[in-house]
């Protein structure tokens, strides 16, 4: 397998799936985590004190059922979300992670059982520490539930990019769009290195990262960001002399980026 | 080849598979009756391509999600509910019980030896409960078996209402027992040793001394009957915790960390089969075992019955493998 190892400060885990891919998946560190529980705690106090108002009303049978939803809620909760809500409790989903099998599977029954019942040892000796140290010791970040239910706490994937860069720069779709010559050749010789792609991984990917990411900026923003990534383009003497120039900075990297991704279509 | 090329050729396959994900039907190819799988294939190759390529990393992570995706869909447990439980019930827990029958005597050793021989030690001398416990907590046990006690039991005026009260307490405090007993049972076994030992003195310590003074009848009558329930599933309980231990020492084949996990799945299955039967206990004790109309007698022949249930069940059931 040629895959790039994770850097280590990335924090990704890799799981092999029979179809011969690496899934990526990103562990949830502590601080989500724990603001997600936080959170659920205070929802299930809420639960508790929606359904204790109305039931106090029958006295002693209102008693015996409070007792066992407080049970539910006390043990029962997060395996409820966990499995009928994609491995998000109300907390988890504000957090914007969720837990799966450690394979990248959705969390089974049984699975969800053993994590959360476990929470008795990883709250020992006092508020989590055991399992607060086990999340920081471990490189998929698992406490020890985690580890006997062989389950992670993973980031979410936000799945729609243009959705980001909507909500990120609070523009639409169609945002009036910079004019890009579309001849190469005003910028590059073939006889120029650039011309074969000679660009480090990283920066094909900065370029053509961009290009997909035009749509959703105005033009000036555009400007802005081709400045700082000119040094990519920058070899033919022409251009260098005039990089001063934004306009030309910007129509180079664009141009530049557009032959990259193969930009007739 | 381009991205923009590549994009171009399949974008119709990837959206078609994302129709495929959120359940929808795709016109595309009616006689293929596996669409999802080749098409799952088939994306996961054009990620490695992306990914090879190095084409833009919007894409190779667009790709990404839906792989993840159908990953998630593809091998999800899927399969019938009400089968699913049916299984449970009458294969896998009782066959997963006699699997680790030696971990079973191990627990029921711990629990019942101490019980044993606090009990005998209550029966012969009446002070000896108050190493354990303090003298009004004795005293409340005492006058809730006490003969000459007319409160025992259900009041006729209002019964139902205490039942249900004692129905809820007997859930929320006899099942976390049963969860805590399991779950401690991580850090090498010592803890649910210990909690099995100690609920084993409780329980011999208090039988014996009521026994002792004489009260002996009234508490047997109440509590031979979901005893059978309870005390099966405490030692189960206690099974379950032993049997994560175990993975801690003893590995099998495995790594220490599979070795965990196998152990989490299958002392689970022992866990909740316990939690079951610690339900049906509460719920005996609360509607059946309390009531005063009910005589001794019935009582006793029903909880022969009863023993003989959780016995031939553990024993006997899904023998026949399916």
């Amino acid at each position: 397998m040629n895959q790039p190892t994770p850097k280590i400060i990335d924090n990704i885990t890799q799981y092999p799936t029979p179809e011969g891919l690496m899934l990526e998946l990103v562990p949830a560190g502590l601080m989500a985590r724990a603001s997600a529980w936080v959170l659920d705690l205070a929802v299930r106090g809420l639960i508790l004190v929606v359904c204790f108002i109305p039931l106090i009303l029958f006295k002693l049978a209102g008693v015996g059922l409070f007792l066992i939803i407080m049970f539910l809620v006390n043990w029962l909760y997060p395996v409820f979300f966990e499995v009928w809500r994609e491995g998000m409790t109300v907390g988890k989903k504000y957090s914007g992670i969720y837990v799966c099998h450690d394979d990248g599977t959705p969390i089974s029954l049984q699975s969800s059982l053993v994590r959360n019942l476990l929470r008795v040892v990883d709250f020992l000796p006092f508020f989590y520490s055991t399992g607060v140290l086990s999340i920081l010791f471990n490189r998929k970040s698992q406490r020890l539930g985690d580890m006997v239910a062989g389950t992670i706490v993973v980031y979410q994937e936000k799945d729609d990019m243009s959705q980001i860069y909507r909500s990120v720069y609070k523009l639409m779709e169609n945002q009036p769009q910079a004019k890009i010559s579309l001849n190469p050749q005003t910028h590059y010789e073939p006889t120029s290195p650039l011309f074969y792609f000679p660009l480090t991984l990283q920066e094909q990917q900065a370029l053509l990262s961009l290009s997909d990411r035009l749509p959703f900026l105005p033009i000036a923003r555009q400007k802005e960001i081709t400045q700082q990534i000119s040094p990519l383009v920058q070899t033919s003497n022409k251009l260098a002399v005039r990089v001063n120039n934004i306009d030309v900075v910007h129509d180079a990297v664009l141009a530049r980026a557009k032959q990259l991704k193969g930009g007739e279509s | 080849m381009k991205q923009a090329q590549f994009e171009k050729l399949y974008a119709e396959k990837w959206h078609n598979f994302s129709l495929l994900l959120e359940g929808e039907e795709i016109a595309e190819n009616q006689e293929d009756n596996y669409q999802f799988i080749s098409l799952y294939r088939l994306i996961c190759q054009h990620y490695a391509l992306a990914k090879q390529r190095h084409y833009s990393p919007q894409l190779v992570k667009k790709l990404h999600d839906l792989v993840i995706t159908g990953h998630h869909q593809l091998y999800a447990k899927q399969g019938n509910w009400l089968s699913k439980i049916y299984h449970f019930y009458a294969y896998t827990f009782p066959n997963r019980f006699r699997q680790h029958k030696g971990l079973f005597w191990l627990s029921f050793a711990c629990f019942t030896v101490p019980l044993l021989l606090m009990g005998l030690a209550c029966y012969f001398n009446s002070e000896m409960l108050y190493s354990l416990m303090s003298s009004g907590q004795v005293r409340e046990m005492e006058s809730m078996y006490d003969p000459n006690n007319p409160l025992f039991g259900r009041e006729s005026s209002r019964q139902s209402d205490t039942d249900l009260m004692m129905f809820g307490h007997y859930i929320s405090n006899n099942i976390g027992i049963d969860f805590r007993i399991y779950g401690i049972g991580l850090f090498a076994g010592i803890g649910t040793l210990f909690l099995l030992l100690y609920n084993g003195l409780v329980i011999g310590g208090v039988a014996g001394h009521l026994t002792g003074i004489g009260f002996g009848e009234r508490f047997w009558a109440f509590v031979v009957g979901h005893g059978s329930f309870e005390l099966t599933a405490c030692v189960i309980s206690g099974m379950a915790g032993l049997r994560l231990a175990q993975s801690l020492f003893m590995t099998g084949n495995y790594g220490r960390a599979d070795a965990f996990k196998i152990a989490g799945k299958q002392s689970i299955e022992l866990l909740i089969g316990a939690g079951t039967m610690t339900f049906i206990a509460a719920f005996i004790e609360a509607f059946w075992s309390s009531s005063s109309m009910i005589s001794d007698t019935v009582k006793y022949v029903v909880a022969v019955l009863l023993w003989s249930l959780v016995i031939g069940y553990l024993a006997l059931v899904g023998k026949k493998s399916n």
